[in-house]
């Protein structure tokens, strides 16, 4: 049976009209969100700071001399890395002020005040009772650095051809690498500065609410009602961004999204969702605008971070995983919704919650479904990121292996990160770069779901789908995400690399990102609040969502784990062994 | 009579709600530490992610600043091969 034959699909006319650019949330979420996507260009690009650029060019030189020199990455070759790593374009003055004013509450563990408010004693009284830390982190990292630097004298006074020392001074080398880390950390912990983030908070309320509301006007809906009930949603916001800041929760890999869904899913099914409330209840609006700023992060250059390997990892296992699971879903379980099958099999093979809201978004998915598909996902995340570290240390398996394993199948990139970093430095580095190309993903899933949907899924049976038609059903916004992707993969590449980090990735993207983040968060206090417990019994009809996870991640594991001992150890050993 | 309703239900929603409140209070101070505390794996997970200020939740890679060290660690690692010169091998990926 077709979806259009069914009576509780609603089915988009399938015509465009030239007045939809200003009525509709698809165009609005495009116009706004490249409105602050040339607000952040104008800030964050130009002419790069000349420091900027000598700092690159000073630590290029330093590595490519080092890494003549030596088969191994000398401490000279470390120290270069980080003074590149440390550049930054958000360090200006515009910069500072855009951070502070999309802050969310901070992170706390005892006191919820300090969620929003440290005074200077309190400040005072947390960097000195960090100063002990820093100090022997310090202290470690010295005597690390004497014993790398005396191994690495050996090594060189041989000429770097005696093995045996070679060997020796790179696993010094590295162990002091590890503590300079560790130093860093305990240092930057010990530096607590005194904030008081209510002022900014409000302003950022008022901010937000004006420049939804532009859209709102346009699609002829009641401004004053709508800028009422944000003031309610935004409150909501910063009491997920509160919950989900907490030391506890951040550990469960619970964060502000989910929180938002949970907050807002209590408030409808308890006491209700005031009426007052509703007119701000505009989740596409939301998600959608968050959506194409999201587009700008997604930077096509990224596939290639790891070189082959990464992209046999990232971009073939996760495709494959992607239609057979869905595939699976439809001819085995016979899942009803494809579009809550599509969404649960995105979430899975690709990277969870971003991918499940792009999907989502594309295929028109119900709220319950998006919802169900992040709470599974959440779940299964929380289990994987300890039991994954557990049996690869279990097994013995190789750090790179097992980074490279974690990269490609746990979905939270936060949890991905954390979990190689249990196994070691290396692990962290490769699971977080096979995540992060795995991340690229989502533009070319969510076009060609949205492409799928309009051409096969959505026509009547039996039906030939015109070009025409397929243009009247697409969701808009996907055009508006994959601009923004070409467009800042364009200006990623016009800077080159190690220019475009500092200016692109730490400059521009930091700017979208606190406000995609926010977007979603009020797209999610949405849902809850639009949403009835007993709306959800119907997907869980015999377990099959879950099944459908359970089943998919098996393959994920299994041929993720398959394709990274190819590529990483048969076929490309000499990358593995630099890393 | 249809007041009456309203206000038990209202005061019913509020019941639940505060109870739930109350659940997540003592999840989030006591039983959720306990059992973090309790599972040496996980207790190491939650310093990593203290130490490199990561939030296990963050799904996307602009979220998490130490995804940012990584690449450029793999990037360098690739394009500064250390070794690579002396075996004679070509640099494969240009900036």
């Amino acid at each position: 049976m077709s979806q259009q034959a069914r009576p509780d699909i609603v089915v988009d006319k399938a015509a465009s009209r030239l007045s939809d650019l200003w009525t509709k949330e698809d165009y609005w979420a495009i116009w706004l969100g490249f409105l602050l996507i040339i607000i952040a260009s104008f800030i964050y690009f130009g002419s790069p700071a000349d420091s900027v650029k000598d700092g690159i060019a000073n630590a290029n030189a330093t590595l490519e001399a080092e890494a003549d020199k030596a088969p191994f990455k000398t401490i000279a070759y470390y120290n270069a890395f980080r003074a590149k790593s440390g550049l930054t374009g958000s360090g200006t003055e515009t910069g500072k002020t855009i951070a502070a004013l999309i802050k969310t509450p901070a992170r706390w563990g005892d006191s919820p005040l300090k969620a929003f408010f440290l005074s200077k004693e309190e400040a005072d009284a947390t960097n000195a009772a960090k100063a002990r830390d820093a100090a022997e982190a310090k202290a470690n990292a010295a005597e690390a650095l004497s014993l790398a630097q005396a191994a690495e004298s050996a090594a060189e006074a041989a000429g770097f051809a005696d093995t045996t020392l070679n060997a020796a001074a790179k696993a010094a080398v590295d162990a002091w690498n590890s503590a300079e880390s560790k130093a860093k950390s305990a240092a930057s912990a010990a530096n607590v500065k005194p904030y008081n983030l209510i002022p900014m908070l409000l302003i950022f309320m008022v901010v937000t609410a004006l420049f939804f509301a532009i859209g709102i006007k346009c699609m002829g809906k009641n401004v004053p009602r709508f800028l009422i009930g944000f003031i309610f949603i935004f409150l909501v916001a910063i009491l997920a961004y509160f919950l989900g800041n907490q030391n506890t929760f951040r550990k469960y890999g619970v964060g502000s999204e989910a929180w938002a869904i949970i907050l807002g899913l209590l408030i409808a099914n308890t006491l209700g969702t005031p009426a007052f409330a509703k007119p701000a209840i505009q989740t596409e609006y939301y998600i959608k605008t968050g959506l194409v700023l999201l587009g700008a992060s997604v930077l096509f250059d990224k596939i290639i971070a790891i070189g082959t390997p990464g992209i046999f990892v990232a971009w073939v296992v996760t495709p494959i995983v992607l239609v057979l699971t869905y595939i699976f879903g439809q001819k085995v379980l016979k899942i009803e919704s494809k579009t809550l099958n599509i969404v649960i099999s995105a979430d899975m093979s690709v990277c969870g919650t971003s991918a499940a809201i792009a999907t989502a978004a594309a295929c028109r998915a119900k709220k319950e479904e998006l919802t169900l598909a992040i709470g599974i996902s959440l779940t299964f995340t929380a289990v994987m990121m300890i039991v994954m570290p557990m049996v690869i240390k279990a097994v013995g398996m190789p750090e790179v292996l097992g980074g490279a394993w974690i990269g490609g199948t746990v979905d939270a990139t936060g949890s991905v990160a954390a979990a190689g970093a249990v196994l070691g430095d290396k692990a962290m580095y490769v699971a977080a770069t096979i995540k992060m190309i795995q991340n690229v993903l989502i533009g070319l899933t969510a076009f060609c779901v949205a492409v799928y949907w309009c051409a096969k899924v959505d026509r009547v049976e039996g039906e030939k789908v015109h070009v025409s038609e397929i243009w009247h059903r697409f969701p808009k916004f996907v055009l508006g995400f994959l601009a923004a992707s070409i467009l800042f993969s364009l200006i990623s590449q016009g800077y080159g690399t190690d220019l475009s980090k500092a200016l692109v990735d730490k400059g521009a993207l930091s700017m979208l990102n606190g406000l995609r983040t926010w977007f979603f968060v009020f797209a999610f206090v949405s849902i809850g609040l639009a949403t009835n417990f007993r709306e959800f019994a119907p997907y869980f009809k015999g377990g099959k969502p879950v099944i459908l996870y359970v089943c998919g991640q098996s393959l994920n594991l299994l041929l993720t784990l398959v394709m990274a001992y190819v590529m990483f150890y048969l076929v490309f050993p000499d990358i593995t062994a630099s890393i | 009579m249809k007041t009456a309703t309203s206000a038990s239900r209202r005061k019913k929603g509020l019941f639940q709600l505060s109870l739930a409140a109350c659940f997540i209070w003592l999840f989030m101070m006591y039983i959720g530490p306990a059992l973090i505390n309790a599972v040496p794996i996980w207790k190491q997970l939650g310093e990593e992610a203290d130490r490199l200020n990561i939030h296990l939740a963050s799904y996307f890679y602009t979220e998490v600043p130490i995804s940012g060290e990584a690449e450029m660690h793999m990037r360098s690692t690739i394009r500064f091969q250390p070794g690579k010169q002396q075996a004679g091998d070509e640099r494969k990926i240009p900036d």
